[in-house]
């Protein structure tokens, strides 16, 4: 993934880790989420490596 | 990308969305992955919950102010409508790039440069979108062409860097390499350029140095890779991951393993439950012909993988490092558990190409033609 044709993408994090509430790995929970409360769904797609 | 995610100025459209991170080797997220043709990470959305339409999608990392940017794209595709036709064209493309539909991407993209013309706000940022929709399909000609016709005159920013990539990716003449490495020096040198980008550019620029034997040049793009990177103090678990896939890709290109081994090694210790970090020391000794060390780092990282592609991945490095040893059946045996889990893997062309690979590794030690195999796929 993270090169291209092989890419590989690096994560990296700094402060305050309650910036955004983030939910994980559940995208049927996040979008319901989203619909009761109107907002747009931002949605990572991650890889470890 | 999670340190942008995490910056605390962020703090402010934490209640304007919700927000969802999925792992993209997890089982329970594969239904979302297949649905929107997703085969890089990270992939960035903004998606309409109530028709799950994409208003904005990025593939690849973000700086900060772009992230914000993302968001507010993202939030106004939700709200409202796209304010000119440019932006139309270039919001259906990312709609397209969402759902995988890369042909019709292609295609938005286009529409949106030549509606909005050379002074469109949006033009440097719609050209990286199309440049990255050609990398995503393989399609090398049109992307050569458009790169080496926009980049030398683009604003030197974040999409000058992705066009850059894009270009190196793509490039497929000794002339148009060469006019590609001079970009690339020069956007590793931006202070605009997302580390994460730069790093892979640093990549790019030492396979391009490797391609014409020039070892000064793929040296000197390799210490200043290493030296970076022995110069950042992970901030945590999740950086010091991603600084190991560097340091292993850096030392890889090098052909130096050892020189990473003991970072590598202080990483494993730092995150004994991280398959990740196991899997990159494992490569490292691999290398370095630590076949045995290389063998019980992987068993290390089967108890704690996650997911059938890093499973599967560290299976085919122990593999090989039996075969270093000299020990064909297990070898056989370490490839034939990679192969069950690489049938279990979500993603198609990444099942396919690993069920492929191993099948051949599997055939090969059959033949007694088997040798490590070029363990570095995803």
């Amino acid at each position: 993934m993270k090169r291209l044709p092989i890419l590989l993408l690096l994560a990296t994090m700094a402060t305050s880790a309650m910036a955004l509430p983030m939910i994980q790995d559940d995208y049927a929970k996040a979008r319901a989420e989203a619909q009761r409360r109107k907002l747009p769904l931002f949605i990572e797609v991650w890889a470890p490596w | 990308m999670k340190a942008e995610l995490e910056d605390a100025s962020l703090a402010r459209y934490a209640g304007r969305f919700v927000w969802l991170e999925l792992d993209f080797d997890r089982r329970a997220n594969q239904p979302f992955i297949a649905r929107h043709g997703v085969t890089y990470t990270p992939s960035l959305f903004v998606i309409d919950p109530s028709d799950e339409r994409t208003t904005a999608m990025q593939l690849g990392g973000l700086t900060l102010p772009e992230l914000q940017q993302f968001l507010i794209r993202g939030e106004r595709g939700v709200m409202t409508k796209a304010r000119t036709p440019a932006d139309a064209a270039l919001a259906r493309g990312e709609t397209h790039m969402g759902r995988g539909q890369l042909p019709d991407a292609i295609a938005a993209f286009r529409d949106a440069l030549r509606l909005g013309g050379k002074s469109w706000p949006e033009h440097d940022r719609a050209v990286a979108s199309l440049m990255w929709a050609l990398v995503l399909r393989r399609d090398r000609p049109p992307c050569e062409a458009i790169a080496l016709a926009e980049a030398p005159h683009m604003a030197r920013g974040e999409a000058f860097t992705r066009v850059v990539l894009a270009g190196m990716w793509c490039a497929n003449s000794d002339a148009s390499r060469k006019i590609f490495e001079q970009l690339a020096g020069e956007a590793a040198g931006l202070p605009s350029t997302l580390r994460d980008h730069r790093f892979q550019l640093y990549q790019q620029l030492m396979v391009a140095a490797q391609r014409r034997n020039d070892r000064a040049t793929l040296q000197k793009w390799g210490d200043r890779w290493l030296a970076e990177l022995d110069a950042t103090k992970p901030a945590n678990d999740d950086e010091r991951s991603a600084l190991d896939v560097a340091r292993d890709d850096a030392a890889s290109l090098l052909g130096q393993p050892e020189r990473v081994i003991p970072a590598l090694m202080a990483s494993q210790r730092a995150m004994p439950a991280n398959y990740n970090a196991s899997l990159r020391l494992a490569q490292a000794e691999l290398a370095a012909k630590r076949y045995g060390d290389a063998v019980a780092a992987c068993d290390r990282g089967l108890v704690h993988v996650t997911g059938p592609l890093g499973r599967s991945w560290l299976l085919t490095t122990k593999a090989d490092a039996l075969l270093g040893i000299g020990d064909r059946a297990g070898a056989r045996r370490a490839l034939e558990q990679a192969l069950r889990a690489a049938k279990e893997i979500g993603v198609k062309q990444a099942r396919e190409r690993n069920v492929a690979s191993i099948t051949k590794q599997l055939g090969a030690i059959a033949n007694g033609t088997s040798n490590e195999s070029d363990n570095r796929r995803k």
